[in-house]
């Protein structure tokens, strides 16, 4: 994993299951049914690799880390958790490089030090902000349900808070807000 | 509601004997770390008045621009858990681990009014005795004097966390860092009268390679301790069999010799005809007893020693695999092969890894303890090394914290729940 000023990058994503559900087997189920590959705590498909890291006692929320995936497999697992929870919370880590990146795309000042929280509108969503400009680290996060997968909202935020765009690159150079 | 606001601002605190990891949920799944150390700065000096320095003690990335060059530097500098454990009265080092626990919350914390405080998740060694879980309880109550910073807080042991961030309930886990090892079996709950503590880790390694760079003529450098760490972590390798690694070295230098620039200086390191010594790093940490170190011994190189800390025994020479033996016959004869067949490697001092070109002559610390398991008869030992092993109490730390429910209070007699101290 990388650190520093190369950056980092993560995706968690935090799903609360319909109320009265049956827990998360429910999601198993249709991940299976999707043709994903649940391998222990793994999820697998394609270019996606993603891991369940924990579910709260109650059984109410799960959290999967997702380790990489191209865009449209992104998309395409988040569509499916939208349709069989609640929503989910998606919260993008970022550090170093890919804060400094994330941060300038998105159009946030961010101060030299402290704890800076705000938030801004992308694509029509509401995005959060927290960013720990001493530690060089990042945290965007937004709450998705089925408007914002199928407007493409959530791939646009996708796309723009990991730089995948064309022009990344260039606000590296305009803020230098950490270390 | 409380319990949406818990799972946000869970935090999670390893007081680790040389690294102190720590950072909220937030951070997602690499903490910050620091070392776990203080500086105690000299008041009373004319420079500290003049620079109008009001602090007592320093932690953290400040450090080093407050070093004095002084005689009494090593007085104080305080490692507040080099041996894993803080005395009772040892009050410098509960001041140190103050700031750093202060230090950590304070760099996180939000400013805005929704903020109430953390739900710190801590985690200090299985060998800890109960004073040490009240005392932190007791700093985390003390700091919200000044401002709020925990609205409740847990400990945990390290074994458990490294368990829960690998979601196995039933495991050995073997947690090495710097000062010591730990070797923990678990069935739900750590099985804690069959805990055994070895007093090494990768700081052994380090005093090895001090050794090993004297001998090469690099005696002056030697004495800096993290440039000795960054040399053995650069070096040192695992041998799957140390003699026919030796041998294997001895006929082919160009396969094992080493050169190493340290970045940002003029250093420049070369192991040639003495490359061989790099396989004995990696063979200390798990077997200090081989006869070759008795060389090293008797040159004046410290033994790591027995010694026994509060309650607990740790052993200095014991090797890794009988450790792992010893811990796991203490448990009921039924669940022994349950605990052979999951045994979850983790802390920095398994961070080793294979150099291209020497497969098979080196090897990860998962197949070295595999191997010493099968040549004690024990056949079909399952050992893994979980990801990214120096921060997996951390994460640990974080799933428990995120997974307790917020009305779930502390209660001694368990040692879980939530204190609330705000
Ligand atoms: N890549 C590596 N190769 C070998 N050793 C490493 C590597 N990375 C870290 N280490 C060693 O791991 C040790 C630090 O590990 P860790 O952070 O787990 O210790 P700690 O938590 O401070 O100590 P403890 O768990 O004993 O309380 C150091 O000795 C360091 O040199
Ligand atoms: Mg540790």
């Amino acid at each position: 994993m990388s650190e520093g000023s190369l950056g980092s990058r993560e995706i968690r994503l935090v799903c609360r299951l319909q109320p009265g559900s049956q827990g998360i087997d429910v999601v198993l189920e249709a991940l299976r049914a999707a043709g994903y590959t649940l391998d222990g705590n793994s999820i697998l498909r394609g270019s996606l690799r993603a891991e369940f890291r924990a579910t709260s006692l109650s059984g109410d929320e799960a959290m999967i880390l997702v380790k990489s995936a191209e865009p449209d497999e992104f998309r395409s697992l988040l569509g499916l958790l939208v349709r069989e929870c609640w929503y989910v919370d998606v919260y993008y880590h970022l550090r170093g490089g890919d804060a400094r990146a994330a941060a300038g795309g998105l159009g946030i000042q961010l101060p030299e030090d402290g704890v800076y929280r705000s938030r801004v509108r992308f694509s029509g969503v509401e995005l959060r902000v927290d960013a720990y400009p001493r530690h060089g680290a990042l945290t965007i996060s937004y709450r998705a349900g089925w408007r914002e997968v199928n407007s493409g909202a959530a791939l646009k935020i996708h796309e723009r808070i990991l730089g995948m765009e064309s022009g990344r690159g260039i606000f590296d150079k305009l803020l230098g807000w950490i270390r | 509601m409380s319990e949406e606001y818990k799972r946000e601002y869970v935090f999670g605190l390893d007081y680790g004997t040389s690294d102190f990891k720590f950072g909220p949920i937030a951070l997602g799944e690499v903490p910050e770390v620091i070392e776990n150390r203080g500086y105690f700065i000299d008041r009373s000096s004319l420079m500290s008045r003049i620079m109008g320095v009001d602090r007592e003690i320093v932690v953290g990335k400040d450090i080093p621009r407050f070093l004095e060059s002084r005689e009494d530097l090593a007085e104080r500098m305080v490692y507040p858990m080099r041996n894993g454990v803080i005395a009772k009265d040892d009050e410098r080092a509960w001041r140190v681990i103050r700031e750093l626990t202060r230090y950590a919350l304070e760099s996180f914390a939000p400013s805005d009014e929704e903020f109430e405080g953390f739900y710190v998740v801590a985690s200090i060694s299985i060998v800890s005795p109960r004073y040490m879980y009240e005392r932190l309880f007791e700093i985390f109550r003390d700091l919200n004097r000044d401002r709020v910073l925990v609205k409740a807080a847990t400990i945990i042991p390290q074994p458990l966390a490294v368990a829960i961030s690998q979601k196995t309930p039933t495991c050995t886990v073997v947690e090495s860092g710097h000062g010591n090892t730990q070797i923990c079996p678990i069935s739900m709950y750590p099985v804690r009268n069959a805990v055994i503590a070895l007093n090494r880790g990768g700081g052994a390694a380090n005093t090895l390679t001090m050794e090993i760079l004297k001998d090469a003529g690099y005696g002056d450098l030697a004495k800096e301790e993290s440039f000795v760490r960054l040399v053995k972590e650069k070096i040192g390798l695992i041998p799957r069999n140390l003699d026919e690694a030796i041998r294997y070295a001895k006929s082919n230098p160009e396969k094992v010799r080493v050169s190493l620039k340290i970045p940002g200086t003029r250093i420049k390191i070369l192991l040639d005809d003495m490359a061989w010594t790099r396989f004995l790093i990696g063979e200390f940490i798990f077997n200090p007893g081989h006869e070759i170190f008795q060389s090293y011994f008797a040159r004046g190189m410290p033994k790591p020693s027995d010694i026994k800390i509060g309650d607990t025994y740790f052993y200095g020479m014991m090797d890794m695999a009988e450790a792992v033996i010893m811990s796991v016959e203490r448990c009921s004869i039924e669940l022994q092969p349950h605990l052979y067949s999951k045994i979850l490697l983790s802390g920095g001092n398994f961070s080793w890894s294979v150099p291209e070109g020497l497969e098979g002559i080196a090897v990860r610390p998962d197949e070295k303890l595999r191997q010493q398991l099968l040549e004690k008869e024990i056949e079909g030992a399952n050992v893994s090394i979980v990801e990214d092993p120096k921060y997996s109490v951390w994460r640990g730390c974080i799933v428990y914290g995120y997974a307790v429910p917020h009305d779930y209070e502390w209660k001694w007699e368990r040692m879980e729940g939530w204190m609330y101290v705000a």
